[in-house]
């Protein structure tokens, strides 16, 4: 219980900790003016009070009209005050401070996202509590806030009491009374609001999804295959499902919320205006007390309303910064360390040794392995092709040999390096095109330059780039290197097909000069006369520059291209060789070698 | 003003069509009224209760007084429990109600306007201002406070105004003459902040694009290889802070004009209240009236702040409005539903006719399509190879008739094509190269394909064996009914090539198909799995036609006839043998590919 209990404090902490440097100096002002605001609202009702008591003095014996002009020229100036620190803080509250957090919280999260190594975003439970994680941070200054709102009421309402009792003891004692009264049902709403979250959830998380059924490809394909109303019909289910699972808690809520309204405009005027009202007829009080000792009862009492509020909200939010601190601690603890020192990389020595190398995505959950006993070498400035069927481990392997995965068993060295620990260091010498590259729909510069961020000012080494790609046309087309690609940003944009895009990618693996080449099915969306082009240069690449490159692909004639085949079937090494030597084998690569010919042969002979 | 009425009628549209709603909207607007009613009169009752007690004290009868304002306050009191009992909920539900109605009709609209407006960036702002956006805007007119606040605030300070005339015109005139200002700050405020928002979308968007780039999971991994955090949010932070200068400057001129409207309003409260001290010591008002004039101050400030920002939401609604109106008048083209339960099977062998056909996509100078004249007969299997860019895609979507020819003209077995839709989309099944990856069920998937749900399981096995995706479902832990994805727990992950097989399965499950399109069916799988899937897909299709748009050409042995397009014309057209024979660029394209399979 105390275990937990520290635990949450620190988590909070944490939090309010972060919510408060992504802008403290504005924090400071939105705290003084949020103190100024309680302490002129108490101080204008009370002023107003006491100048109806100076008229009514007037009215009975002696009075001094100068004395009540003096008092409302001040009760007018405070005034002016008052509404401007309303204004103030409502603007900072609502536009300056949310826009500096946000830009605090995304630069935080830009800085965790480093230390999160890539393989976990294939974690699907990784991912929904990553997703999470970045929604707690973005609220670490609502709890801020929240926090602070609290003190604020905690402040009004001691010195509303201090006034009260000022004026009679019996005042103070009733407000405060009614304040704790109010919050009572404070524990129940908070519960409620949570069991709301929790409910709607899945429910609008799957409205939003069948929502996008109307957008972009699928827009097409619900069209086409007549889906319409059918995603409109479960869509409108859906999200009716959601607000009646809402409106259930809702009703709930305003139950509670009621009964402190009650509290405040029924209970709360009955009793103090009645005593008050008492004292005035004992000529204890004058009239202008009840005005004061009513009003700010109230008030005090509509405080505990928004206290109520607020510790629901905060409950909830110090829940949510709880699994956002743990989650931070996980992601850093998970973190590898920076090793400082490293081994001195040997450009001399095979870029890969791969040795009894075994993975599996569930380690000791299945006995299926998705790699296992692999072992080559890839020596500087050789080009190999990798091959096998879908779901052989191709792609596993090149996560692998990234370091993005860490092996089971077996090592991985690239020049020398462990790869799964130098991850970062390896990256620098290897430039990939994955099978789903990215288009971005930013600038040509940006498309080609992020293969090489340092590199990203100089058009020469672009335009290269480019070159070897066979991505001149796109050049050509944008005009200018810092023209916009796709429109969905920019109106002003080009549009780019499929192999467009494909070849930059090809360019975005160019940049640098990188010592290794991974490509994965570079040419999938290009023509028979542009893919033999695409596989040609790469290979021309390789051979003038002496890089080393692994090629990833299903047209196996290509593969001939390369110094060496290596045949991948469930997971292990069926063949290693070059064309010649595994046609003679007659083995799988020659199976699938054939499959593909038989398409090419079977025609030729009906031809002749 | 017209688009007001507008937003109006959309909703009342919206809630017409659903008893229970209009009884939730009526009573939703019986609270809010008696909520504004009690608010006008609190200032009576208080002073009432002040005047009573006043009179008590210095002996006079005002224990009438003093009752009646007490068990006003104490009314209100009621009023004000039951409002916070009942409101919130009742909202939600008119909320709710009224946001799918006007959703839905987006959604619908989407799926019924020419597939070509996706081309135009115009329609991308449109819906990115009105999806979602604008029902929240219309059940904010009418299950909200936009429209009943301004219904009530402009009673109470007409109520407040006759108030203040009663105890003095002089005092009226002062207290209304301080709030001019403030009527003329909110005026400006309302204008400045709808060109703050309009001002700042296109920021918005590169800021979000950048940062979306950041946390996106189909990004990260680029990001993360090629160590692009900080570059990406270099950008995000000078776009975003952009934006917030922006912000930031027009908000520190609202703080100036709110100093200048408090402190005149402030100004001219404290002359009256001074005047009417000066009234009350003369005799002529009671010391309530003090009470009045300063309550009444508040709720003017109050009213015509809350006045404007109605307006200000007015403005910024009737934009929306206006694109919504603009959205809903783009031309319906699809065939609707009844149209297409209703229809017959047709009898006439199913014919395609391109005619000429030209196209050009909207800012593009060159023309996708060129004069291109191709008939597909019922029964023909056809390749359309070509390079890239070279039009096969294009040609693809005006056979489906998402894009409308520019010039020529397209027949359906001799009819016009625009009124032979329900027939295209009953008849023609396109396997699209960028196909959609639905996260549900294979079942789902797969059934998608055919109009009604309700389907054996035999002829989804069967359209699955075809595919060649039968062994992963059966491997799965719940065979047909295994989710896929993120939405379910236990969600099964696919790869490439097996959602591809899942969508040649779905393009294979409409029994009524003649035409089946397929493009690229085969970009992610092993020559193995390809040649099985020809095999298998060619079987099923036998009295059917076929088009194959492949840049492996080997597939080519499957077909009939093989039609070469480059730059958007047809070049070549003919039987395999033909070509080759011809020598042209079929020749080059397929010896290109071939000599790296000889042995």
């Amino acid at each position: 219980m105390f275990k937990l209990f520290r635990r949450n404090v620190k988590a909070v902490f944490w939090s309010l900790k972060q919510g408060f440097f992504y802008s403290p100096l504005l924090f400071l002002c939105y705290l003084l003016i949020q103190l100024l605001r309680a302490t002129l609202s108490v101080s204008v009702t009370v002023l107003l009070g006491d100048i109806i008591n100076e008229v009514q003095k007037i009215l009975t014996t002696t009075g001094d009209l100068s004395q009540i002009g003096r008092k409302l020229a001040l009760f007018g100036s405070l005034n002016v005050v008052l509404w401007l620190t309303v204004e103030i803080r409502w603007r900072l509250s609502d536009d300056y401070l949310p826009l500096r957090g946000d830009v605090g919280a995304t630069k935080f999260l830009a800085k965790i996202s480093r230390f999160i190594p890539l393989r976990k975003y294939d974690d699907s439970l990784f991912c929904d509590k990553y997703f999470r994680f970045q929604n707690g941070v973005r609220s670490q200054q609502r709890l801020l806030k929240s926090f602070e709102r609290i003190g604020n009421i905690l402040y009004t309402l001691t010195l509303s009491c201090v006034y009260l009792c000022q004026i009679h003891t019996v005042f103070g004692v009733v407000t405060l009374l009614f304040f704790l009264i109010g919050l009572f049902p404070t524990g129940r709403n908070a519960a409620l609001q949570d069991q709301i979250r929790r409910e709607t959830t899945a429910p609008r998380r799957y409205a939003a999804y069948l929502g996008g059924m109307f957008f972009g490809i699928y827009n097409r394909e619900t069209r086409l295959f007549g889906m319409k109303d059918r995603y409109l019909s479960e869509w409108a289910a859906t999200a009716r499902s959601a607000a009646e699972k809402e409106i259930a808690g809702e009703k709930k809520i305003a139950r509670t919320l009621s009964t402190v309204s009650f509290l405040r405009n029924v209970a709360c005027p009955l009793l103090t205006v009645g005593i008050a009202l008492y004292f005035v007829s004992r000529k204890w009080l004058l009239v202008g007390s009840i005005y004061t000792v009513w009003n700010l009862s109230r008030s005090s009492l509509s405080t505990a309303g928004d206290a109520l509020q607020l510790f629901s909200d905060c409950t909830a939010q110090c829940k949510e910064a709880k699994e956002t601190y743990e989650t931070y601690r996980k992601i850093k603890k998970e973190a590898k360390p920076s090793t400082g020192m490293l081994p001195e990389a040997d450009f001399d020595a095979p870029a890969f040794v791969v040795q009894s190398l075994a993975f599996s995505y569930l380690p000791g959950k299945t006995d299926k392995k998705v790699l296992a006993d692999i072992g080559f070498t890839v020596k500087k400035g050789e080009a190999v092709a990798l091959l096998g069927e879908n779901g052989s481990g191709k792609s596993t392997l090149i996560k692998l040999l990234l370091g993005i995965y860490s092996p089971e068993n077996g090592s991985v060295r690239v020049f020398g390096w462990e790869a799964s620990e130098h991850e970062e260091y390896i990256r620098n010498h290897v430039g990939i095109v994955f099978q789903d590259f990215c288009s971005y729909p930013f600038t040509l510069r940006e498309n080609v330059g992020f293969g090489d961020i340092r590199e990203i000012e100089r058009d020469d080494r672009i335009i290269d780039s480019l070159k070897f790609a066979g991505a001149e046309q796109v050049l050509q087309k944008a005009e200018t290197l810092d023209r916009m690609l796709g429109r969905t940003v920019e109106q002003n944009g080009i549009e780019l097909s499929g192999g467009e895009w494909q070849r930059l990618a090809l360019a975005r693996a160019y940049m640098g000069m990188k010592d290794i080449l991974i490509f994965d099915e570079p040419a999938a969306k290009l023509d028979p006369l542009a893919e033999e082009k695409q596989f040609t240069s790469i290979i021309k690449y390789a051979r003038e520059h002496r890089k080393t490159v692994i090629l990833v692909s299903h047209r196996v004639g290509f593969a001939r291209m390369a110094d060496r085949i290596l045949f991948l079937k469930d997971g292990k090494i069926a063949e290693a060789g070059t064309h010649g030597e595994l046609m003679a084998k007659k083995g799988e690569y020659a199976g699938m070698f054939n499959a593909q010919q038989q398409m090419y042969a079977g025609r030729e002979e009906k031809a002749v | 003003m017209k688009q007001v009425f507008a937003i109006l009628k959309d909703g009342i549209h919206a809630i017409k069509s659903q008893r229970a709603l209009r009884k939730t909207v009526f009573f939703l607007w019986v609270f809010y009224l008696s909520y504004y009613l009690v608010n006008m009169l609190s200032p009576l009752f208080q002073s009432a209760l002040l005047d009573g007690a006043v009179n008590i004290f210095s002996g006079n009868s005002g224990l009438g007084l003093l009752a009646g304002g007490m068990g006003g306050i104490l009314f209100a009191g009621c009023v004000l429990a039951l409002y916070q009992a009942k409101v919130n909920p009742l909202h939600t539900k008119a909320d709710s109600e009224i946001g799918i109605a006007i959703q839905s009709k987006i959604y619908d609209k989407l799926c019924r306007i020419p597939y070509s407006a996706f081309n135009s960036p115009k329609i991308y702002e449109t819906i990115g201002v009105i999806s979602g956006k604008y029902a929240s805007y219309c059940s904010g007119f009418l299950a909200g406070q936009t429209l009943s606040s301004l219904v009530g605030t402009l009673v109470s300070f007409v109520f407040t105004a006759v108030v203040l005339v009663r105890i003095s015109p002089l005092i009226a005139l002062i207290m209304i003459g301080g709030n001019l200002f403030g009527i003329f700050k909110t005026w400006l405020e309302s204008r400045l902040n709808y060109y703050a928002v309009v001002e700042n979308m296109k920021d918005r968007r590169y800021a979000g694009s950048y940062g979306g780039a950041l946390f996106d999971r189909h990004t990260i991994k680029e990001v993360k290889i090629y160590g692009l955090a900080d570059y990406l949010t270099g950008k995000w932070y000078r776009y975003t802070s952009r934006v917030n200068r922006k912000t930031v400057g027009y908000n520190l001129l609202f703080v100036l004009l709110d100093l200048a409207t408090y402190f005149t309003a402030n100004l001219f409260t404290v002359t009256a209240l001074i005047l009417t001290a000066k009234m009350i010591l003369e005799g002529s008002l009671s010391v309530g009236a003090f009470v009045l004039v300063y309550s009444s101050s508040g709720s003017l400030i109050d009213t015509s702040g809350s006045l404007f920002g109605a307006l200000r939401d007015l403005k910024l609604a009737s934009y929306y409005a206006s694109k919504y109106r603009e959205f809903l008048s783009l031309p319906d083209v699809e065939p609707n539903r009844t149209v297409l339960e209703k229809l017959q099977k047709y009898e006439t062998p199913l014919e395609i006719r391109f005619k000429n056909v030209s196209f050009t996509y909207e800012g593009s100078k060159e023309k996708a399509l060129d004069g291109v004249n191709l008939t597909i007969h019922e029964g023909e299997k056809i390749a359309i190879v070509g390079e890239n860019g070279c039009g096969k895609s294009t040609l693809v979507a005006l056979l489906n008739r998402l894009y409308a020819p520019d010039e020529g003209e397209i027949e359906i077995s001799g009819l016009p094509q625009e009124t032979q839709l329900p027939r295209l989309r009953r008849e023609v099944t396109t396997v699209f190269q960028d196909f959609g990856r639905y996260e549900t069920s294979f079942r789902e998937n797969i059934e998608m394909g055919e109009r009604k749900p309700t389907r054996d399981d035999g002829h989804l096995w069967d359209c699955a064996r075809k595919a060649g995706i039968d062994t992963r479902i059966l491997q799965s832990p719940r065979g047909l009914d295994t989710p896929i994805g993120r939405f379910a727990s236990g969600g099964i992950n696919l790869s490439g090539g097996e959602w591809q097989k899942l969508a040649v399965a779905r393009g294979l499950a409409r029994s009524s198909t003649k035409l089946l399109v397929l493009d690229e069916p085969n970009a992610s799988l092993d020559p193995i799995s390809e040649a099985d899937l020809y095999k298998r897909v060619f079987d099923a299709m036998a009295g059917q036609s076929l088009v194959l748009i492949t840049h492996r050409l080997g597939a080519v042995k499957y077909v009939n006839r093989i039609v070469v397009m480059d730059h958007g014309r047809i070049i070549e057209d003919g039987s395999h043998e033909d070509l080759m024979k011809a020598g042209g660029k079929y020749t080059e394209m397929y010896r290109a590919q071939e000599k790296w399979y000889v042995t």
